[in-house]
């Protein structure tokens, strides 16, 4: 956390956020926030409502009622590619990519939204080298394994350089081993970026998390620490005798 | 006063041919997401097989029905033949259901050649102030009205209606709960064919049977489909109720192609407005 | 599945060296073809340039952008139409296809900006802009009465106007092009607009087109508008099947309601489709071997060549549907391939292999 001066910026937050689909309510009034530099994990039982608050996040989904703020402006009815401009890198959980083209022209994409044509190339190379992906640089990215389509799309984001990056599941079909890898590659991105990652495998949480938020029935159970969160009654109770939490 | 009838008539005229033209592809397109380039030529077999009934001396009615059976058989095969191979390849099931209908109107003008085969029109005139109405117009809308009523009522109320709707929006499910899904699209097409052999031959005593009858009607069912959006029986009427008061109005005052083109026209607005069509923000419905 | 592409050499390099050679050698290969072939060889060698830049059209806007539009034959016709009653009212042939060009990229502009900007799916997409093309023609050939007139000329329905004036000798309107030059002309025009949009998908906006075509959702979240860059390539598809329009309504010379037709949107499908998606020379090889197939089946007495055609394109469709260019493209990757295509026959001519794909999956566009 290099930006220790402005930790205490709140960088995005919602205020009463609200979706609701015919008449369930998926997300009942959450107020959340985020300080600039943080990693924050949001985890959750199934249907707790952390993707329907993933997806308002990022534009994906509108908003029923309530507001999001990025950087103290509302986006709750931004479309994506606002969203991207104002600095949001966003990631779902099934790789979004370019399969039809080389690792480098996915970059490329990516690298000259942000920096322009000139400066893309020297960008693409700086990312291949921190992602250590150099000698897939000219293969298909559809040919690759799905460990290495992920990294890709994670390298796109670096290429973009926002100040939020939201992922949900990164580690969704990956191996221990690729994992791990994922873990080291986003506490690597975290030094310079505010990242926000909603997981399921708490193994991968213990590893990364700074906060974590808890959903459950569409609000937010608990927000604290990971040793805090895992020895919390309630939060133990709602994942069913703890024993996701073990 | 008989101005008015005109109007209403010609509304009504126009709306029976939008229900009755768009029904099969509703089903087809709306309920299957088949999108089935050669559908005007299935409502061309259907006026064809209509004015070969009348060559051999059967009765007009009768030949509806058999007209209509005929094109649902010949779905099957298309079925079989073509469409089973490419459900859920969207682009490769336009491709080759524009082949089948090229096929079809090469086929057709080879065997009958490329004059108008017609029927003669039933039952005359009736006279309001200073209009005639043909009679076949207007049992032409009891005829629209009755098929709606009875997919309605088939969709809503009977067994088979409701295991087609279920398969067509979660076939896995509905494969697992033992229907056999392959059957089930295969005579959900031949349905929709069957209702596109009716509406040919409905059509038949006014405009006759002609090779590339299809393509006059084909660009108007698919507005109506489209703009109806995914409830495909509540898009259609209303999409039909929409542009035939359009097109009745319009076509009174100037020209039939000139409503035509309104139509389309209001359509492509239509949709930069409501992208998912009349109904796409109603979530009940069939 | 991108073998072909891969192997030949991927369009968003800048071409290397031998793609000039080919290039050369293509304009020599036209260049020299007045020389020794008849006259009447010529004569319908200059209609299949102004279909070879619908062709081109259709190819760069499907190939490249995934934008499926079944109605660029709309652009074609009014290009036809818009060069031919401007040069009749003007006297000029020069600017007249310049106008060709903008009228036919307006009309793509208006009609794209509804589609496109409305987010209609793919779709739908490809059935309104097919219907846009019907509807059109409908129009045209309802134009008989004596009170369709734009300026001096009628429009004259169904029978089309027969009066295209012939090209003259740019800014100098007293000398017209003969047959040789109109040839040449038309040559030079159509590998012009081949190496144009070949150069455009090297640039950064060609680049992020791909982009589009292969994942818009991500293009998007990357924070291009792809709304705009999607009507850009509507436009232009839509103004280089204006200036085969106009080419072609001259090489036969009838600004003709066929022009728009049901018939001619499949013929620009089934060149593309033969020659290949994916590519641009595709297209233009798919022209010419699909037109000289015609050609030969009508002195074959089959009878309806449409017939032929759709059997041809459903069997494409089912067998082959990358396109034969790509197919002969990646022959070695084809040989180590063989499985799959057998596999995909069998899956076509129904029963070898159990469907994988189960029925809808493709879900709602």
């Amino acid at each position: 956390m290099s930006e220790a001066v402005r930790q205490d910026e709140v960088i995005l937050e919602t205020k009463a956020l609200e979706k609701r689909f015919g008449g369930v309510s998926a997300i009942a009034g959450v107020d959340f926030s985020l300080r600039r530099g943080e990693l924050r994990c949001l985890i959750g039982p199934n249907g707790a409502g952390k993707s329907t608050f993933f997806k308002m996040l990022t534009a994906q989904l509108r908003p029923s009622a309530g507001q999001i703020l990025f950087d103290g402006r509302d986006i709750s009815r931004a479309h994506p590619h606002e969203i991207s401009r104002l600095g949001i890198g966003i990631k779902n959980q099934v790789p979004d990519v370019y399969d039809g083209i080389t690792v480098d022209e996915n970059l490329w994409l990516a690298a000259r939204f942000r920096h322009g044509t000139k400066a893309a190339r020297t960008k693409v190379d700086e990312t291949l080298d921190r992602l250590e992906l150099g000698d897939i640089r000219w293969q298909m990215l559809g040919a690759l394994a799905h460990g290495q389509r992920q990294w890709v799309e994670f390298g796109m984001l670096m290429a973009l350089e926002p100040s939020v990056i939201l992922l949900d599941e990164p580690t969704a079909g990956m191996s221990v081993e690729e994992t791990n890898r994922t873990a080291a590659l986003i506490r690597e991105v975290n030094r310079t970026t505010t990242i926000v990652v909603v997981e399921h495998d708490m193994q991968f949480i213990r590893q990364i998390a700074d906060i974590v938020t808890v959903f459950h029935q569409g609000r937010i159970l608990a927000e604290d620490s990971m040793a805090r969160i895992q020895a919390d009654q309630a939060v133990r109770e709602v994942y069913l005798g703890a024993s996701g939490l073990a | 006063m008989d101005q008015v009838a005109n109007y209403l008539f010609q509304i009504g005229f126009s709306f029976s041919i939008f229900i009755l033209i768009s029904l099969g592809l509703a089903v087809i397109f709306g309920m299957m997401r088949v999108i089935n380039l050669a559908q005007g030529e299935f409502l061309m077999l259907g006026a064809y097989f209509c004015t070969l009934c009348n060559h051999f001396g059967i009765n007009l009615w009768l030949s509806f029905i058999l007209s209509a059976l005929a094109v649902g058989v010949f779905g099957i095969i298309v079925e079989r033949l073509v469409i089973q191979w490419l459900y859920g390849r969207i682009i490769d099931t336009l491709l080759a259901t524009w082949g089948l209908s090229l096929l079809l109107v090469g086929g057709v003008t080879t065997i009958f050649g490329p004059q108008t085969e017609s029927v003669a029109a039933p039952l005359g005139n009736v006279q309001v102030g200073a209009f005639g109405f043909p009679i076949y117009g207007l049992v032409m809308m009891a005829i629209a009205v009755a098929a709606l009523a009875a997919v309605y009522a088939f969709w809503r109320f009977t067994r088979y209606g409701l295991i087609v709707r279920g398969t067509m929006q979660n076939p896995t499910i509905s494969a697992a709960l033992g229907v056999n899904r392959s059957l089930v699209y295969m005579l959900t097409f031949a349905f929709g064919s069957a209702l596109t052999g009716l509406a040919g031959a409905v059509l038949a005593p006014i405009v006759g049977a002609y090779p590339t009858l299809g393509i006059v009607y084909i660009a108007k069912a698919f507005i109506t489909v489209i703009s109806g959006g995914h409830l495909p029986l509540v898009g259609t009427v209303s999409a039909s109720g929409l542009f035939s008061t359009i097109d009745g109005i319009v076509a009174t005052v100037s020209s039939s192609v000139i409503g035509e083109m309104t139509v389309l026209f209001v359509a492509i607005i239509l949709l930069r407005l409501l992208p998912l069509g009349i109904t796409g923000r109603m979530t009940r419905g069939v | 599945m991108i073998h072909g592409i891969a192997l030949m050499q991927h369009p968003s390099e800048r071409p290397r060296w031998w793609w000039w050679v080919f290039i050369a050698g293509l304009a020599a290969f036209f260049i020299t073809m007045p020389f020794h072939l008849e006259i009447f060889v010529i004569l319908e060698m200059s209609r299949f340039f102004g279909m070879a830049m619908l062709a081109l059209s259709m190819g760069f806007l499907w190939g490249f952008s995934g934008i499926l539009s079944f109605g660029q034959t709309a652009f074609f016709g009014l290009g036809g139409y818009g060069f031919t009653v401007l040069a009749l009212n003007t006297g000029e042939t020069t600017g007249s296809v310049f106008f060709a060009v903008a009228i036919a990229a307006a009309g793509a502009g208006i009609l794209g900006y509804f589609m496109i900007y409305g987010r209609i799916s793919e779709i739908y997409l490809s059935v309104i802009t097919l219907v846009f093309t019907l509807i059109l023609e409908k129009g045209i050939r309802a134009t008989s009465g004596d009170q369709y007139v734009i300026g001096t000329v009628r429009l004259n329905g169904q029978n089309g106007i027969p009066t295209v004036p012939q090209l003259d000798v740019p800014w100098n309107p007293s000398v017209q092009l003969d047959i040789n030059w109109f040839f040449w002309t038309g040559a030079v025009l159509m590998i012009l607009v081949y190496i144009g949009l070949r150069l455009v998908l090297t640039t950064p906006f060609g680049r992020v087109l791909v982009g589009i075509r292969e994942n818009e959702r991500r293009t998007e979240l990357l924070g291009y508008d792809t709304r705009r860059y999607k009507l850009a390539a509507f436009m232009l598809a839509g103004g280089v099947a204006g200036l085969g329009g106009a080419f072609y309504a001259i090489s036969i010379p009838l600004a003709h309601p066929e022009m728009f037709s049901l018939g001619r949107a499949a013929d620009v499908i089934m060149w593309v489709l033969v020659g290949g998606r994916g590519t641009l020379i595709g297209p233009i090889a798919g022209v010419f071997a699909i037109e000289h197939f015609k050609g030969w089946l009508g002195t074959q007495g089959v009878g309806q060549v449409t017939l032929v055609l759709g059997a041809v394109l459903i069997l494409f469709v089912l067998v082959f549907h990358k396109g034969l260019l790509p197919s002969v493209g990646s022959l070695p990757g084809v040989w180590a391939d063989r499985a799959a295509i057998r596999r995909r026959l069998g899956e076509a001519m129904g029963g070898l292999v159990p469907r994988n794909r189960p029925p809808g999956a493709g879900g709602r566009p």
